[in-house]
């Protein structure tokens, strides 16, 4: 079940970001933390957040301050330019924060080709809430974050003796 | 308020389920058209429940009604924006809602139940008798606990309708229509006429649709 808690954005919770390597595209801001972590977000007036983050893998997520159980999967349906469809979200701590993963990433590519998204929530008082993304810039930051992360994961190859490795979530992702 | 729904996309149903546009509406003309909407409701509902003979009603309490419609029941509510939430049973009991929004024939939507337990639903829609029906594929009857259920659905441009109906009556309604339409025998049950059921608004006069293949959607979304 849903509660609402305080506002606790992804950068507090995943480490501080390398301003060298921040960018910004439209509403959209690039960044790449200490971690080795490449993302690319964008934050609505309400403080809500949804982006692309790449570690081992790159997913898809919401943070929109909202209490769920970890592990636990919701289908909720996302509202975008010309087109309606349900997104698979997978609550997630992440150092300390709870977020909602998106599982399946291919799912989000034909919203991604908008102008902006909005996600319904329901919240235990049998009431919506809506978060709306611009996307403006996001092709731009994703392409951004998605090229450094493989740049990223290829140096790291070499410096263990392989080159970059293919991987499938790559695939998904590319708009 | 007088829209196409955005079908749902997800993929395992990309097969069957052809893919609507949306365009963003003419504020003024869907006021106006929601207007002439409910005129044409409270028409229908007087030639439905005043003059015909085929239908019969059943005071029920709460916000719902129970009406006989050729021998098939349906316990309905309606709310303040004129929208339809019912359940129609003849051999089976099926939900179904309207807003008077256009869907294609055999297109799969989407809407969100808010809490308790909130989860996806999914709806089918069909056109009968110049009306857009969303047909529930599931079961919603657990459901029908509490003061109000609330449905969010999206529509395209990032936005979502939001549909709340008083669940005020509602079961017992609901129980009546089941339990009278099993008391009908077969023979006495006919097919579904769609023209006489309490399904809400109808579809704008000028679609042109002739219920089949994708709803003109120049003509029905009012340009």
């Amino acid at each position: 079940m849903f509660r609402m808690i305080a506002l606790i954005t992804m950068a507090a919770a995943a480490g501080s970001p390398d301003s060298d390597q921040a960018q910004s595209f439209g509403q959209w801001r690039t960044e790449t933390l200490q971690n080795g972590t490449v993302r690319a977000y964008t934050q609505n007036r309400s403080g809500s957040v949804f982006g692309i983050t790449c570690h081992q893998l790159c997913r898809y997520y919401v943070d929109v301050s909202m209490r769920c159980t970890d592990g636990d999967v919701y289908n909720h349906p996302v509202s975008g330019d010309g087109i309606g469809t349900e997104v698979t979200l997978e609550c997630r701590t992440q150092d300390g924060s709870q977020i909602f993963s998106v599982k399946d990433d291919s799912g989000m590519i034909p919203l991604l080709k908008g102008s902006a998204i909005s996600v319904a929530f329901a919240t235990e008082n049998g009431r919506f809430f809506f978060s709306r993304f611009s996307l403006t810039g996001s092709r731009q930051a994703i392409a951004w974050t998605i090229a450094h992360w493989k740049q990223s994961k290829a140096s790291q190859g070499l410096q263990q003796g392989g080159g970059a490795k293919s991987d499938g979530a790559i695939k998904d992702i590319v708009l | 308020m007088s829209e196409r729904l955005t079908i749902i996309s997800a993929r395992q149903w990309t097969l069957i389920c052809p893919r609507a546009r949306t365009d963003a509406p003419r504020h003024l003309i869907v006021r106006l058209w929601a207007a002439a909407g409910m005129l044409a409701t409270a028409i229908i509902a007087l030639a439905m429940f005043g003059a015909s003979p085929a239908v019969a009603q059943d005071q029920a309490p709460g916000q719902w009604r129970v009406a006989k419609v050729q021998g098939a029941w349906t316990a309905y509510t309606t709310n303040g924006s004129g929208s339809v939430l019912g359940v129609s049973c003849a051999n089976t009991c099926r939900y179904y809602m309207n807003d008077g929004m256009i869907c294609d024939v055999g297109g799969l939507y989407g809407v969100m139940v808010a809490a308790p337990d909130p989860r996806d639903l999914h709806l089918s829609c069909e056109h009968m008798a110049n009306t857009a029906l969303l047909f529930f594929k599931d079961d919603i009857g657990w459901r029908l606990a509490g003061d109000y259920i609330e449905f969010a659905m999206p529509i395209g441009d990032a936005r979502f309708s939001v549909f709340r109906f008083s669940l005020a009556g509602a079961k017992e309604a609901v129980a009546m229509a089941a339990a009278r339409s099993k008391q009908a025998t077969a023979s006495a049950v006919p097919s579904l006429s769609g023209g006489d059921l309490p399904y809400g608004k109808p579809i704008p006069p000028n679609c042109n649709w002739n219920g089949k293949g994708p709803t003109p959607k120049e003509d029905c979304i009012l340009n």
